[in-house]
């Protein structure tokens, strides 16, 4: 019990660990750095008219509203951080403190960039001369099909047993909902990811590493799904076999340091990408 | 290999695909069994209307540079150096049989354009 206790102590200091460095890191840095890097993008479309239309400034403000609804995220944030601390005892809601403001950004950037899209890039007129790498950009190009189907195989396979375990009531029915909600989560956010690196025009992977970026981007997604496959398994041995190698948390806290991580060495890497190209076209 | 269309040129964009890919060939820039990407990617890479690239593609596959293969995507054909060189001559020997033709019935004699053929060769060369 009371090593349960103690490991349950470090897993909360983790989490508001990560509910702490988050907020410079993903709030603050990331935010910056991607709102220029779109607006990079969006105004590489025609750099040549941009440069005759000087009054042409629109995704200044779409970048200010972002990076000010960052700035109320951060806030949120870090008042959620001193209630918790003032509680006692403090209250299990520590995963949603991390996660909640971590998706409350993702829909922030995603309105952002489509707002960016229809409002900016959309508004700059073609160029007559236009260029592109003749490369591949299906999956097979960057990873075996084989590799990607077993995956799904994994995940729809962990689905089915909480499935089965919801139908014959071999597990409390919030619990296997929650397991289904959750690997219904990974499959969903997995495959929207997957998706949207291989389809998309611009890849901020590509812009940072060169050729190399996309594969970069596909393969750590595909690494996803099968972190989501070894956390179904994780639970399914917990769930059945009362063998419990790891939290319920330890699949967030994995999640985030990667995510802030990779991050902030996509930010760095970024800047200097930002200001080279910056330099070269003045 | 970069591929540049300038939707103002007279030329067709999709000639300027096609010819843009055959140099390629030629050049070996684009081996024989290279992929290539799907007419929506290079459409919308190009920001182009799909219908232009699936003609640039079918063009292609009709002169066998290209190959489909279903599912698995676009690719180079195993004998596209071989069937571009080949098309290259059949369009020469075409054109220059239109030239010819015509130039004879504008009265030019036989010898004056053979010799005419070969000051302009030599000059090629030259």
């Amino acid at each position: 019990m009371t090593d349960f206790f103690a490991i349950s102590i470090a897993t909360d200091y983790m989490l508001l660990a990560l509910i702490l460095t988050q907020i410079p890191i993903i709030f603050i840095y990331a935010t910056r750095m991607y709102c220029r890097m779109y607006s990079h993008f969006a105004l590489s479309r025609n750099a040549d008219w941009v440069a005759d239309h000087p009054e042409f400034t629109r995704h200044i403000n779409y970048e200010k509203v972002m990076r000010l609804f960052a700035y109320i995220i951060s806030a949120m944030s870090f008042t959620s951080i001193g209630y918790y601390i003032l509680q006692n005892p403090a209250p299990n809601n520590i995963v949603p403190m991390l996660i909640l403001p971590q998706l409350a950004w993702l829909a922030g950037m995603l309105l952002y960039s489509v707002a960016l899209h229809f409002k900016v890039t959309r508004a700059i007129p073609l160029p007559d001369r236009r260029s592109t790498k003749l490369e591949d950009q299906s999956l097979a190009a960057y990873v075996p099909h084989w590799v990607v189907a077993l995956s799904y195989v994994g995940l729809l396979l962990a689905v089915g047993v909480y499935l089965w375990a919801l139908a014959s009531g071999a597990l409390p029915t919030g619990l296997a909902t929650a397991r289904l909600v959750g690997l219904g989560g990974i499959i969903a956010i997995g495959t929207g990811v997957l998706v949207f690196a291989l389809r998309r025009k611009h890849s901020e992977l590509e812009f940072m590493f060169g050729k190399n970026g996309r594969k970069i981007e596909v393969r750590g997604t595909v690494a996803v799904l099968y972190f989501g496959v070894l956390v179904g398994l994780m639970s399914i041995l917990g769930d059945f076999y009362g063998i419990g190698l790891f939290e319920d948390a330890f699949f967030f806290i994995v999640i985030s340091f990667f995510v802030q991580v990779s991050m902030a060495v996509m930010c760095i890497k970024q800047k200097a990408k930002l200001e080279n190209h910056k330099s070269a076209t003045r | 290999m970069e591929i540049e269309i300038n939707v103002s040129d007279a030329t067709p964009v999709y000639t300027q695909l096609v010819t843009q890919i055959i140099a390629g060939v030629l050049s070996g820039s684009l081996e024989s069994g290279c992929s290539l990407p799907s007419i929506r990617q290079l459409a919308d890479n190009l920001d182009l209307n799909h219908n232009t690239v699936a003609k640039a593609y079918k063009l292609l596959e009709s002169q066998r540079i290209i190959q489909t293969a279903g599912r698995k995507g676009t690719f180079i054909h195993p004998n596209a150096l071989n069937n571009a060189a080949n098309n290259n001559l059949q369009t020469a020997e075409f054109q220059l049989e239109n030239l010819l033709t015509s130039l004879r019935d504008k009265g030019v004699h036989n010898r004056d354009l053979i010799n005419l053929l070969k000051d302009q060769v030599n000059r090629i060369k030259g």
